[in-house]
């Protein structure tokens, strides 16, 4: 992976990498005091509940709610990562300490979210830029470690790709479920997801999702470009077309699937848009 | 610095393999890791489905589907999974049906009498004539 990233990037394109990354992670940190703000609205919520509507499935979340603290600490703790948040933001540089400090507020508080703790797969990908944020150091950032921290987001996308190519022959192998090569299976999928929160599918949902393979064709192209996710690294040009794909594929489960995304989108979003366009030539070898 | 990212990475990978076990041995998923094993098929590949409905009954004695939505206390993701939660564990544990009931008056105030159905179909069938499904009443409350 190290020589194919070595020979097939430019050298201007190394340095709008590496603009591109200084610029995302400030916009990242700046998101994530909104998301630690939202949270922090959020905590009395969550305290105001029936004690017993706070049981747990899972056990990171069992240990957090078993400890019993009470509000002022999680509204401290929330408060202190928003400094740490601050503290990258404007000096742009991470300390190690603190950034360990918010990875370990931002997995509790996204488990006091899902106080049920049974939906283990939110914000993920936001919480795992946090957790490959523990190794930048602003001082010797260079297009090397750019580019092994997007492969490390993005391998999420090809696992996810590769985990449906294995289900999808298996399934057409072994059994006669309904699999993603049915050409009704998106419209069927679609269908529940709507009635499961009790609402009517949209006419033009219903004729787009009954367009004979259409559906099935979208639903492949889907599978293969998530599955190619890693393999687009290094060609930085192909990055900005790759990110428009990933917000219309957030966006479609959004309005097709009434599954939201956004935090994904966004993490996607600061770490893989071409910040640099902004920025004249001259600025760029002086970055 | 790269040496550690890749070690970071390492552990995330690693962990996201893992993942895919220990829900099986009953330790839920490495978290902050997930399998990202989302969608490996369609829901629909299941013969019937099954989800919880809630009604209510209006002003006028009719019972009446009541959508889930958002209230003082609970955003709408924090609405539709403790409802599923609380519906799913309601037959071993009769006490949450007043927790079903607060959460049914927290959303609906006006309303006081409440019914937990469930609504069964296959797929295939019900977009063909939306009658085709089964309800079943799971308690009155």
């Amino acid at each position: 992976m190290k020589t194919s990233f070595k020979y097939k990037s430019e050298p201007l394109a190394n340095e709008k990498r590496v603009l591109d990354f200084q610029i995302g992670v400030r916009i990242f940190y700046a998101f994530t005091i909104i998301w630690l703000g939202q949270k922090f609205m959020h905590l009395h919520k969550i305290f105001a509940r029936d004690e017993d509507l706070l049981k747990p499935l899972h056990w990171f979340a069992q240990i957090i709610f078993s400890a019993h603290l009470p509000l002022l600490f999680y509204q401290s703790v929330t408060v202190l990562a928003g400094f740490a948040c601050f503290y990258a933001l404007l000096k742009d540089q991470n300390n190690i300490y603190l950034q360990i400090f918010l990875v370990l507020v931002l997995m509790v508080l996204n488990t006091l979210k899902l106080s049920l703790g049974y939906i283990d797969h939110v914000d993920h990908l936001f919480l795992l830029a946090h957790f490959l944020l523990i190794s930048y150091k602003r001082a010797t950032l260079n297009s090397l470690f750019v580019k092994y921290f997007q492969s490390g987001l993005l391998i999420t996308y090809t696992l996810a790709g590769f985990y449906k190519i294995l289900g999808l022959l298996y399934k057409s192998i072994f059994t006669s479920e309904i699999t993603w090569l049915h050409p009704k299976a998106l419209y069927y999928q679609t269908y529940l997801f709507h009635d499961d929160v009790n609402k009517t599918m949209p006419h033009w949902m219903d004729v787009f999702l009954n367009l004979g393979y259409l559906p099935v064709l979208l639903m492949l192209m889907a599978v293969f470009l998530q599955t190619i996710a890693v393999f687009i690294v290094p060609q930085y040009k192909l990055l900005k077309y790759y990110l428009v794909w990933l917000l219309v594929f957030h966006g479609f489960n959004f309005v097709f699937f009434e599954i939201n995304f956004i935090y994904a989108g966004i993490t996607a979003f600061c770490f893989l848009f071409p910040f640099s366009v902004f920025i004249k030539s001259t600025a760029l070898k002086t970055a | 610095m790269v040496k550690h990212l890749k070690i970071l990475i390492g552990i995330s990978i690693v962990a996201s393999v893992l993942t895919l076990l220990t829900p099986k041995l009953g330790l839920g998923e490495l978290y902050p890791f997930t399998s990202w094993k989302l969608f490996t098929q369609p829901i629909c590949s299941f013969d019937t489905y099954t989800h919880y409905n809630l009604y209510g009954k209006d002003q006028q004695g009719a019972w009446q589907l009541l959508p889930l939505r958002s209230s003082n206390n609970f955003d709408y993701d924090d609405t539709y999974y403790l409802f599923d939660e609380l519906s799913n564990t309601i037959a071993e544990n009769p006490k949450r049906i007043g927790h079903l009931r607060s959460l049914a008056k927290a959303m609906y105030p006006d309303h006081n009498d409440f019914e937990l159905r469930t609504k069964s179909y296959k797929v295939s069938e019900i977009v063909r004539d939306s009658s085709l499904f089964q309800e079943d009443l799971i308690a009155k409350f």
